[in-house]
């Protein structure tokens, strides 16, 4: 039998074994034993204290860190980028591990939400791990994050037994649930609205004043992960508020795990909008991003042909009027947007990103208040 | 202009204050035909948004937009009572998507969101709007120009759905064309 499997079968037993271990156990040498190690790397994982074991057995863990209190979609990236993207790894157990006494923004919360429901989908065994951590436990608790969370994704110290978001509903004025977008169906339609609990929480809080462009800006993207999400996982919305530099900052955030934007929209770009297709060909990675911007900035482009496509350019347009940033991030990119002065400022993408599927879109905006 | 119209509460047709998103648009839409193709005799119709709080561009094109080309040039739409300036911005989102103009009414001011009329045409538009109503006569005294020069701009105006032709006999016996607006404020 070849010395791999020999040693896996070993470790399939015996899981966590030095190298020098594993030579007496297989009665070989150890030099021998070491090379195969390392010469499958993609079988076989070393931890900190020299110890081996199969990979998919072994934990990945993915600790989410950041310099000052909060943890941002930016540590997010930051951290996923380090360790690189568990639903690339062939690990079986992913930890996700948020850093001591740091508070979570509802922007980086989105975001390790859906990556975990992402790890379950996949099959692997997840852990959210608050050990160090239970006062934003309890905060994103209240904020639907646990609601939010597939059942099987084990929460250290331990999952909370009720849910806070359903005792505190609307009543938190700096945080609105992240509420889960359901596909459409007619069945649906007459359900209470995501983006209208938004909008209400929102006009709680702040006043009738720009309250329909922030629903504008919501309903566009939640319709959309209605109607074209196609995805097991359910998608989400919510809306948080924040006070920094003596303003008040919103950040609403509408996320689900489907096929992105671009996959929805390039099956018709050659069919309705060939020139558009040209313009923007799929075999250059930076296609993708710049057919979003576009679509953005200019109306017209959609599935369905010529006459639709309305909604992503009504969502600029109502963040151009709320000196407003947006970023989109998809499975291995991001762009963004930001406006001043009422008109785009300027745009810029990230490309080659750690995996993370599905459009998890992000608006940040400053009230005068 | 005496005419009938028509007023339809966009709010009966939506489950909530705060429509949104295609798939609404299009159930609203379908119930919207029922109603006018069973219930409603008149050519001019409005379509008020009072009990509405908030729709966005995606259900108002579905809904209205494509209500109002399905009976183009057999009846003739406005909206009115336009909450806030934001649902005026994605109407007129909507309109643009779907390459429709539309009348619109709020506080007894009249105006048009969509494709934009031409520089040349913008004054008689402005002319007509100002007077609710007005021959080709009227309108070309007004602006110095000549009748066979009105008569051609305003005309087209009318066939770009910016205003409604009615013929009328004239003071001297002849036929004359009247230019109204569409609809009126509540």
């Amino acid at each position: 039998m070849p010395m791999r499997k020999r040693i896996a079968q070993l470790l399939k037993g015996n899981p966590g074994l030095k190298a020098r271990d594993i030579a007496k156990a297989l009665e070989c040498d150890r030099k021998e034993v070491t090379k195969c190690l390392y010469d499958h790397l993609d079988v076989f994982v070393q931890d900190d204290n020299f110890v081996w074991q199969l990979k998919k057995d072994a934990s990945f863990v993915l600790e989410f860190t950041s310099t000052g209190t909060w943890i941002t979609q930016e540590h997010f990236e930051k951290s996923l980028l380090k360790s690189g993207s568990p639903l690339d790894a062939i690990h079986g157990h992913v930890v996700l591990k948020i850093q001591k006494e740091r508070k979570v923004l509802l922007c980086a919360a989105a975001r390790i939400l859906a990556l975990a429901n992402q790890l379950i989908f996949s099959k692997k065994t997840v852990e959210i791990d608050f050990t160090e951590n239970k006062s934003t436990l309890s905060y994103l608790n209240r904020s639907g994050f646990i609601d939010r969370l597939d059942r099987a994704v084990k929460v250290l110290p331990r999952r909370p037994p009720t849910s806070a978001a359903q005792q505190y509903k609307a009543n938190n004025a700096g945080l609105v649930e992240l509420l889960e977008i359901k596909p459409s169906s007619s069945d649906n339609l007459a359900n209470e609205s995501v983006p209208e609990s938004i909008k209400h929480s929102f006009v709680e809080a702040f006043g009738e004043q720009h309250a329909n462009k922030l629903f504008t800006l919501v309903s566009e993207f939640v319709g959309n992960v209605e109607e074209h999400s196609d995805t097991q996982i359910p998608g989400f919305a919510g809306l948080q508020s924040y006070r920094r530099n003596g303003s008040t900052c919103l950040v609403a955030v509408i996320s689900d795990s489907g096929k992105g934007i671009c996959a929805t929209l390039r099956p018709a770009l050659d069919v309705h909008f060939p020139e558009i297709a040209n313009q923007f060909p799929g075999s250059q990675k930076i296609s993708d991003p710049m057919l979003i911007i576009h679509a953005m900035r200019y109306r017209g482009l959609s599935r369905l042909g010529k006459g639709r496509g309305a909604g992503l350019n009504a969502s600029q347009y109502q963040a151009e009027k709320l000196n407003a940033t947006i970023k989109i991030r998809q499975q291995n990119f991001s762009v963004a947007l930001t406006f001043k002065n009422q008109s785009l400022y300027g745009h810029e993408w990230s490309l080659d990103l750690p995996k993370l599927s599905g459009t998890h879109v992000v608006f940040e905006f400053t009230l005068d208040i | 202009m005496n005419e009938n119209i028509s007023i339809i509460d966009l709010r009966d047709f939506t489950d909530g204050s705060n429509p949104y998103g295609t798939a609404r648009g299009r159930k609203a839409h379908a119930q919207l035909i029922d109603f006018i193709d069973s219930k409603i005799k008149s050519k001019t119709i409005g379509i008020s948004l009072k009990r509405i709080e908030g729709a966005d561009v995606s259900f108002l094109r579905e809904c209205l937009i494509y209500t109002f080309k399905r009976y183009a040039k057999q009846i003739a739409f406005f909206v009115r009572d336009i909450a806030d300036e934001d649902i005026i911005d994605n109407l007129n989102g909507a309109a643009l998507s779907g390459d429709y103009i539309v009348t619109c009414w709020t506080s007894n001011k009249c105006f048009f969101v969509g494709p934009k009329p031409s520089e040349s045409s913008r004054a008689l538009l402005d002319a007509v709007t100002q007077k609710r109503s007005a021959t080709t006569v009227q309108i070309a005294q007004a602006l110095d120009m000549s009748v066979q020069n009105a008569s051609t701009r305003l005309k087209r105006l009318s066939e770009d759905g910016f205003l409604v032709r009615a013929e009328m006999t004239a003071e001297s016996g002849g036929k004359e064309f009247v230019y109204h607006v569409i609809g009126n404020s509540a």
